[in-house]
C-alpha cells in the first residue's frame, strides 16, 4: 500500500503533509513531507519501476523502496476514525496512467463526497502505472 | 525528500481538500526495505538522547495497548528495550524504505514492544502493528520526521553505533 495525504491538525498538533507505505512483515512507515499544506495540493503516486512508487505532494514527496507491489486499486477520500466524525473531501478528478496515456474515471467538473460515505475507489485488471487525485488546473 | 520534477512532465492536478487522502493499494507485496550503509556522523550527544526518549516514550505511550490511563511520561509496562542512534537521513531514509539525498544528520530511535498506531490507511485495512517501534528525529528542530511500525526487531547498527537506554 502507498498513501499521501494531509492530518488537518488538532489542538496540539499542526496540519502536515505525509506519505505512507506497507511492507511484509507489518513493516509500516510514516513520513512528514510538509507543515501546514494548503487546501488545495497536488497528490500523486506514481509507479517509477518495477520495485518503487513515487509519491509526490504539494512539490514535496518520497520513493517507496523495495515494493514490487501488484497495485489493483486506488482510492481518494478522506478519512475519519468515528461514525460520529464528519468529513468532506472534495475533488474533481482522478486518472490514472497505463504508462503512455491517461485515462479519467470521472469525467463530471467536481465530485464531492460528504459524511462518512465510501471513499471514491477504481480498479483495474490490468496493471496501472499511476494514479492521480485533483482537477486540471 | 525528491524535487517535483516528475510532476512537472504530467497534466497539472490537484486535490481541493485538507485531509484528502490518496491511496494505491496491493493484493500482494513481495519485497522488503533495504538498508544502506552509514555514513560516519557526530555521536548522539547526551542532550539527544534525552529528548529522543522523551519523544520515545510519548510515541510508545501513544501505541500502545497498555499505554492508556498513562501520562505519557514514563514507558508503558510492554516496553522491553530502547535504543538511539545518530546517522544521516540517507541512512535512515534507507531504513524505512525510502530514499534521500540529504546529508543531514538525524536521530534514529527504536522501541522494542507491543505496538497499534491509529493511522491511516485504506477503508478496511487493519492499524498497523508490530514489535518495534521506530522514529526519526530532526534534531535541529526536535520534530519526528519518520515513524515507523515492524513485526520484526531490526537491529539499528545498520545505522551506526546504538546506545542502549533501556
Amino acid at each position: 500500500m502507498v498513501q499521501s495525504g494531509a492530518f488537518p491538525g488538532t489542538p496540539t498538533a499542526s496540519p502536515f503533509g505525509f506519505w505512507v507505505d506497507q511492507r511484509p512483515g507489518q513493516n509500516w512507515w510514516l513520513h512528514s513531507l510538509l507543515e501546514q499544506p494548503l487546501q488545495s495540493v497536488h497528490v500523486s503516486i506514481e509507479r517509477a519501476s518495477a520495485s518503487s512508487f513515487q509519491v509526490y505532494f504539494d512539490g514535496v514527496g518520497g520513493l517507496s523502496t523495495s515494493n514490487s507491489m501488484a497495485s489493483t486499486s486506488a482510492e481518494i477520500g478522506s478519512e475519519i476514525t468515528t461514525s460520529l466524525a464528519r468529513s468532506r473531501a472534495s475533488f474533481s478528478g482522478m486518472y490514472w496512467s497505463d504508462g503512455s496515456s491517461w485515462h479519467p474515471k470521472w469525467k463530471s467538473s467536481l465530485y464531492t463526497n460528504f459524511g462518512h460515505d465510501a471513499p471514491n475507489t477504481f480498479a483495474w485488471t490490468t496493471q496501472g502505472s499511476a494514479a492521480w487525485a485533483g482537477s486540471p488546473c | 525528500m525528491r524535487a517535483r520534477n516528475g510532476l512537472l512532465r504530467h497534466p497539472k492536478l490537484y486535490a481541493l481538500l485538507t485531509g484528502v487522502l490518496v491511496t494505491l493499494a496491493a493484493a500482494t507485496i513481495f519485497a522488503a526495505a533495504g538498508v544502506h550503509s552509514s555514513p560516519v556522523v557526530e555521536p548522539i550527544t547526551a542532550s539527544e538522547q534525552a529528548q529522543a526518549e522523551k519523544l520515545a516514550i510519548a510515541y510508545a505511550n501513544i501505541a500502545s495497548s497498555d499505554g492508556k490511563g498513562s501520562d505519557g511520561t514514563t514507558w508503558p509496562d510492554s516496553v522491553v528495550s530502547f535504543h538511539v542512534v545518530a546517522s544521516s537521513r540517507g541512512a535512515a531514509a534507507a531504513f524505512a524504505g525510502s530514499q534521500s539525498d540529504s546529508d543531514s544528520r538525524v536521530i534514529v530511535a527504536a522501541i522494542a514492544g507491543d505496538f497499534t498506531l491509529i493511522a491511516p490507511g485504506p477503508p478496511g485495512s487493519e492499524y498497523p502493528s508490530g514489535h518495534q517501534l521506530v522514529i526519526v528525529i530532526d534534531p535541529a528542530t526536535d520534530s519526528v520526521t519518520d515513524v515507523g511500525v515492524s513485526g520484526e526487531v531490526r537491529d539499528l547498527k545498520a545505522l551506526g553505533d546504538p546506545v542502549s537506554l533501556r
